[in-house]
């Protein structure tokens, strides 16, 4: 994936936020526990740094679960302001566990790898919304 | 009773869910040591880079990989002498007599196909396919045709796992080509930084780092980068130095795994001056 300076994208962050917005914070966190040890097992990172960082953007994003908003959540520009929550949490607590040789400024750690990948995650997701709204609408 | 807790469960099931899949993660995160845990790491390392692999190998079915791979082994071979002749040239006659010994030594270079990358700025690491059956080891530095790329941390039989240098774990010994200023180098998220450096030291914009010498686990004279930036630090004693690396590693997908032998003697004289018996 394309990076911008020190700020990538978190792709896996879409698949959890859409999957708890359709079943629930029930099931999206358990769901985001399990793409976080995937990850972790495939990326060579150290097991468990991603999964808690999954685990915590799925809890998160439960808040804006509801069952008569499934539709409104994941195909309008909400979806967006949700991603760019649950991606900046993840990019804050997978930084904070994984870099612990680096000193870390409070600026560094909110803005750069939490706020701005955050940002990043959510302008990706702009073809689904809108793809999402042109199939509704043909 | 039950029904109390199940009562409870029900009512906070995502809290408790989400305690307990956070105490697991914490503990996944202490036990990556472990040897049970390595293994199963190891295997799904595997399994991941023989898919991915695939799908790579039909997305490249009409390239001619061989040719690039050969070429690209021929330029890094190249590097190596190139460097060696630039700090020959940096050295009096004296000095290149008594490391005369360096020109004969020949490293064995494997190429290898970069087939994942975990794409994090702060943990970058690379998944080659390369591993033990092509006598690839844990601690072989991976070097492209422009310099360092990382060292190797963990082996399958067809594939490793490599730390590239832009990783908070990855640290080596460096030195300055031109003045021999040793440092230590590594990564803080951003940039490649020598921390540290006595404002004294002769260190100039532009100059040319590579492994040091005194660096016990890369061979030394591997080029790694060119100061760009100086910076004092609070005290003005002390300066860090900003590093550009000469490899980019976004634009990577094919790398060269210096296969060193490791010199047991000195390996044993480190230990015993270290207080390590093996």
């Amino acid at each position: 994936m394309v990076s911008i300076g020190a700020i990538i994208p978190n792709l896996t962050i879409i698949l959890i936020v859409t999957f708890t917005l359709k079943y629930g914070q029930f099931y999206g966190t358990i769901f985001g526990a399990v793409t976080g040890l995937v990850f972790d097992l495939i990326s060579g990172g150290a097991l468990g740094s991603a999964m808690f960082a999954s685990t915590f953007s799925g809890f998160i994003t439960g808040y804006f679960y509801s069952e008569n908003k499934i539709e409104y959540n994941t195909e309008t520009m909400f979806l967006l302001v949700i991603v760019f929550i649950a991606g900046s949490v993840n990019s804050f607590f997978y930084l904070l566990l994984t870099a612990s040789e680096i000193k870390l400024t409070a600026s560094h750690l909110i803005l750069e790898q939490g706020i701005l990948p955050g940002v990043y995650t959510s302008l990706l997701t702009l073809p689904v919304v809108l793809y999402n709204q042109r199939r509704k609408e043909s | 009773m039950p029904r109390i807790i199940r009562i409870f469960f029900l009512k906070f099931k995502e809290y408790i869910v989400l305690v307990f899949l956070l105490i697991l993660s914490l503990i996944l995160i202490t036990t990556n040591e472990n040897d049970k845990v390595k293994n199963v790491r190891l295997f799904s390392l595997g399994l991941f880079a023989t898919v991915n692999s695939t799908l790579i190998g039909i997305g490249t079915f009409f390239e001619d990989t061989n040719y690039i791979e050969s070429l690209e082994k021929k330029n890094a071979e190249l590097m190596l002498q190139i460097n060696q002749l630039r700090e020959y040239a940096l050295e009096n006659d004296e000095l290149n007599d008594i490391l005369k010994f360096k020109s004969e030594t020949q490293y064995k270079l494997i190429t290898a196909k970069i087939v994942s990358r975990l794409v994090s700025k702060i943990n970058g690491y690379y998944i080659i396919n390369k591993g033990i059956e092509d006598s690839v080891g844990v601690g072989m530095p991976v070097i492209t045709d422009k310099g360092l790329v990382g060292i190797i941390i963990e082996t399958t039989n067809n594939y490793s796992s490599v730390r590239t240098f832009e990783n908070s774990l990855f640290k080596v010994a460096i030195k300055n080509e031109r003045s021999n200023v040793d440092g230590v180098l590594n990564w803080n998220g951003k940039n490649l930084v020598i921390k540290n450096v006595p404002t004294t030291y002769d260190v100039e914009i532009g100059d040319r780092i590579i492994v040091s010498e005194i660096s016990s686990i890369l061979p030394p004279s591997i080029p790694i980068g060119i100061v760009v930036e100086k910076e004092s630090t609070l005290s003005g004693v002390l300066s860090n130095l900003k590093v550009k690396p000469f490899a980019q590693l976004n634009s990577l997908k094919n790398v060269i795994v210096l296969n060193i032998n490791r010199n047991s003697e000195l390996d044993s004289l480190t230990n015993k001056l270290l207080g390590v018996e093996k």
